[in-house]
């Protein structure tokens, strides 16, 4: 999932500037799950900026929504009425809902509530880890389902360094080296022996380099 | 504000037996402006919530809960102090004092003066003074 954080309050209030109907919209999806922008986010932060407003003395109306995806255009128009009311609109949605809500209504002024943080898991409540970096060239089946582009420090694909300690890495004893994992799962697996294959370079021109990747699928076009 | 237009929103878990005794005695005479009501569970309340009860005008708000390690459901307790100290940082965010809210784990030895408790945590409310927040703006949305 995109795990995302909220921003400050006080960015908030800066950004809805001085608009007089504000409406903060949340995702049930991806940052539901990690708590930044769901239901309860969607109503915590709209009593928040109404309890700032009135303290500032300023009469804002603040309503709230949430849509269950905003990034897949199907799931928009249920907003219609309030995108239509709204001066200014707070969308809880990570950066590509931010984005797809605003493409959708070209006339409304959508202002970004989260930071858009990274791809991970939840593993436990409340703790949420980056786990894939999008790089376009899946490696995971060499490495036992542990993604060293991510979760090595050094991105190495030909690890471990001479920073593993302890099965942590060098640049904090929090962190676990990626290649420690890497090695017990394939040894818990009795497939130590995968890591004596060659591993081709990584295609980086696949990953993020100077464009936005678009993916097309001629057979789900309409 | 005189003080007597003071809001205090009380809640707790009905398993703290003092306290379900005071909120279900009609003869109990609360101090002019608290709130007092029931919870399955201390841990059904959320940061949203809390926020809501000073949207709506309260000037501060007690969550009361069982004895920690003493929690029917467990983890309830706990989990509940940690959301009203989650509530207390988005306060804190809003330029509310923090104080506003507290969670209190009555521990047995107090339970028998929660009315004390109470009182105590009012006078704070009063020492502080009330929000500039009386509920009465624009807005209001689903809670």
């Amino acid at each position: 999932m995109i795990v995302a954080d909220k921003k400050p309050l006080a960015e908030v209030l800066a950004s809805i500037g001085k608009a007089g109907r504000v409406l903060v919209i949340g995702c049930d999806t991806c940052v539901a799950e990690c708590a930044a922008g769901g239901r309860k986010e969607v109503a915590l932060t709209a009593s928040a900026l109404r309890i700032a407003l009135e303290k500032e003395g300023r009469r804002v109306e603040v309503r709230e929504a949430c849509l269950d995806r905003q990034c897949v255009n199907e799931f928009l128009p249920e907003a219609a009425e309030d995108m239509a009311w709204a001066e200014r609109i707070v969308s809880l949605g990570c950066g590509a809902g931010v984005q797809a809500l605003a493409r959708f209504y070209p006339e409304s002024d959508v202002v970004p509530g989260l930071n858009t943080q990274f791809i991970g898991t939840t593993v436990q409540p409340g703790v949420w880890v980056e786990e894939c970096s999008g790089c376009g060239d899946c490696k995971l089946a060499f490495f036992g389902a542990v993604c060293p582009v991510t979760r090595c420090s050094k991105r190495l694909l030909n690890g471990p360094c001479g920073g593993s300690k302890g099965g942590k890495c060098e640049v904090s004893p929090e962190v676990d080296c990626a290649w420690q994992l890497i090695y017990d799962r394939l040894a818990a697996l009795g497939l130590l022996a995968r890591l004596r294959e060659f591993v081709p370079p990584a295609d980086w021109s696949a990953s993020h380099s100077g464009r936005p990747r678009t993916i097309i699928r001629e057979d789900r076009r309409i | 504000m005189a003080e007597n237009e003071l809001k205090v929103v009380v809640r707790g878990c009905h398993n703290l037996v003092p306290y379900r005794k005071l909120v279900t005695d009609r003869q109990h005479r609360w101090p002019r402006g608290v709130e007092a009501g029931l919870l399955p569970c201390s841990s059904k309340v959320e940061a949203h919530q809390v926020l809501k009860f000073f949207e709506q005008g309260a000037d501060g708000a007690l969550i009361l809960a069982c004895p920690l390690g003493a929690c029917r459901l467990v983890e309830g307790n706990r989990r509940a102090a940690k959301r009203v100290g989650y509530a207390a940082e988005w306060l804190d965010e809003i330029g509310l004092e923090p104080v506003r809210v507290r969670f209190v784990a009555v521990e047995p030895d107090r339970a028998g003066d929660l009315t004390e408790l109470i009182s105590e945590f009012y006078q704070e409310i009063v020492d502080l003074g009330p929000t500039p927040i009386r509920g009465s703006g624009p807005g209001g949305g689903e809670s």
